[in-house]
């Protein structure tokens, strides 16, 4: 069984044609899958086509063998984690949580006491577990990047769908989620499909990358092998050479 | 932490349960209170039945004029608040009330047409007001509906548009009709300033049921509010049907609110702040939101009309003066009190 199936994808919006382009590719099983791409190569309309959130315009997806299909509840086989969150309301962190658990709440309006044991297990998880009373809006940009893995992981699915997880943090931050990502896809068996742009991350965090251009495959295969000077040359258009074991501008 | 967790949980249900009795004990208060006095005793006694013994002008007062006007109250309250907390989740805008689709703009068109037609007699009781008003708002909501269909991808941001437009178009129509009609427009501005004065057990009868649907939805639309809070995104990654529930959400908040509008006039400013209150007081979980919303709703309505009814008796001035003038300091102190601590 692959991880990921792609059979002729496509994907327009009403009035940008050609955001993915009859893909088809099978992404063999890893831990950590990374997508990469320039802005606009369809790196997160991909994502979303896997969350069940858009409906693709022709052909088909598969995730972990289960073909994914829009308005099918597909929250017991993966969890979606959004590039960044609007929150109109003071949120609590174990409130927000607790959205990972969608039975959690009694019809009397109770919580079950083992769906709070397991969202506090979450954030015990991503190191967040002292924060469960703060309001979320005030945490930090790290802090609120983790609270959100932990509210996905709290769903208990075997895949974890994360939108550039660590686009806005610093390099600490950067650092501790793509760690805590790693160790999840080591320890606990999950699947990551991250949306990324830093290449040099994918290629020491990630097992496998798949890199989007112009809605087409640019590449994919194993992270150490597919992430080089040619492939980042090609896909982004700009040189660049290789300095201890980091990619950089030539 | 988890105990901790389960004491607040604890002193959310114990805030409930005195919402409740604050709303039982406000409901023989307000039966006791009018130009006719009637002990608080009396009251519950003729509310449970027990009528021996007791003046029959009193059991007239209570049965005839103030226990429809009370249950109306009640309604109307906990209708907006309903209303207006599912329309906040659903907008993800925490300043949407009851009448964000163009609701009250249409009831107003509704009642103004009544009372220029002179349509005031009504059907089975009803009164050609109340009749009118609910048609207006329903009216308005079957537009907005229309406009959904037609628009299958239309964003929560472009209904609102849509409800703003709406009630923008139907104001002037309003206007217009006033502008021509200048000798009739002190009932109509009256109408507008929200009154349950005027409830009737007709009224109430034909209320109940439409009340009891409305809230019924809106609550077992809890679990996808509480997602579509954080965006059609993470609703859609849960599995819910976006449109479909929307649509299912603003069916069941426009029968509230057309109900709320036709027993009562555009009542401002409940339906804003109680559901705002409510999260405040208890959270993010939509199944206690809606539940606190209601009795606060219900609570506020009752004492302002309390307050409508007795503060210039043996005139009466419009709740919905009295609702903002109540509820704006009592507002402004929940937020000051809420900006030190979450809930």
């Amino acid at each position: 069984m692959h991880l990921l199936e792609l059979q002729e994808l496509s994907f327009s919006y009403p009035n940008r044609p050609g955001v993915l382009d009859h893909i088809t590719l099978a992404v063999p099983q890893a831990p950590f899958l990374s997508i990469l791409g320039p802005n606009g190569a369809g790196k997160s309309t991909l994502l979303k086509i896997l969350a069940g959130i858009l409906r693709p315009t022709y052909g088909t997806v598969a995730l972990e063998g289960v073909r994914i299909q829009p308005h099918r509840d597909v929250s017991t086989l993966l969890a979606y984690v959004p590039q960044s969150l609007y929150l109109p309301m003071e949120t609590r962190v174990i409130d927000f949580v607790l959205l990972g658990r969608p039975h959690a709440t009694r019809l009397t309006g109770r919580v079950r006491a083992y769906d709070v044991e397991k969202a506090f297990w979450a954030l015990e998880r991503v190191g967040c577990r002292e924060f469960w009373k703060e309001n979320l809006t005030e945490l930090s940009g790290g802090e609120q990047q983790k609270v959100l893995i932990a509210k996905a992981l709290a769903q208990e699915t075997t895949v974890l769908l994360i939108d550039e997880p660590v686009t806005h943090l610093d390099l600490r931050n950067q650092m501790e989620v793509l760690t805590l990502l790693r160790g999840l896809a080591e320890e606990e068996g999950r699947k990551i499909v991250a949306v990324m742009h830093d290449v040099n991350q994918a290629r020491e965090f990630t097992d496998y990358a798949l890199f989007l251009r112009g809605g087409k495959v640019g590449a994919a295969g194993p992270s150490r092998e597919v992430i080089c000077r040619e492939t980042v040359e090609s896909v982004f258009g700009i040189g660049v050479e290789e300095r201890l074991g980091l990619f950089v501008r030539s | 932490m988890i105990q901790e967790f389960y004491r607040i949980e604890r002193r959310k249900e114990l805030g409930a349960l005195l919402l409740a009795i604050l709303c039982a004990g406000g409901a023989i208060l307000y039966l006791s209170v009018g130009v006719v006095p009637v002990g608080l005793g009396e009251s519950l006694r003729i509310l449970l039945g027990y009528k021996e013994g007791i003046d029959p002008g009193h059991i007239l007062a209570i049965e005839g004029i103030r226990l429809p006007r009370l249950i109306a109250a009640l309604l109307v309250g906990a209708g907006l608040a309903l209303s207006g907390a599912a329309y906040q989740s659903l907008f993800q805008n925490r300043l949407a009330d009851p009448f964000v689709t163009g609701v009250s703009a249409g009831a107003v068109l509704g009642t103004t047409l009544a009372i220029l037609l002179g349509f005031s007699s009504g059907f089975l009781g009803l009164g050609g007001i109340t009749l009118f008003s609910f048609l207006g708002a329903m009216g308005t909501s079957l537009v907005v509906f229309f406009l959904l269909g037609v628009l299958k991808r239309a964003s929560s941001a472009t209904i609102l548009l849509i409800g703003i437009s709406l009630n923008f178009f139907l104001s002037a129509v309003v206007s217009l009709l006033l502008f021509l009609h200048r000798n009739r427009i002190e009932s109509i501005v009256l109408w507008t300033m929200g009154s349950v004065a005027s409830a009737t057990r007709e009224k109430v009868f034909f209320a109940l049921p439409v009340f009891l649907l409305g809230a019924a939805g809106i609550f077992a639309s809890s679990r996808s509010l509480d997602y579509l809070v954080l965006g059609e995104d993470i609703a859609r990654a849960h599995g819910i049907r976006v449109p479909r529930v929307r649509f299912r959400i603003i069916l069941f908040a426009s029968l509230l609110t057309s109900v709320c509008v036709s027993l009562s006039g555009v009542v401002g400013f409940v339906g804003l702040v109680t559901p705002n209150m409510a999260r405040i007081l208890t959270g993010t979980r939509h199944r206690s939101v809606l539940v606190y919303a209601a009795l606060l709703g219900a609570l506020f309505f009752l004492g302002a009309d309390l307050l409508a009814k007795t503060l210039l008796s043996p005139s009466e001035l419009p709740v919905g003066v009295v609702t903002s003038l109540l509820g704006v300091p009592v507002f402004a102190g929940l937020v000051w009190k809420s900006s030190r601590r979450i809930y």
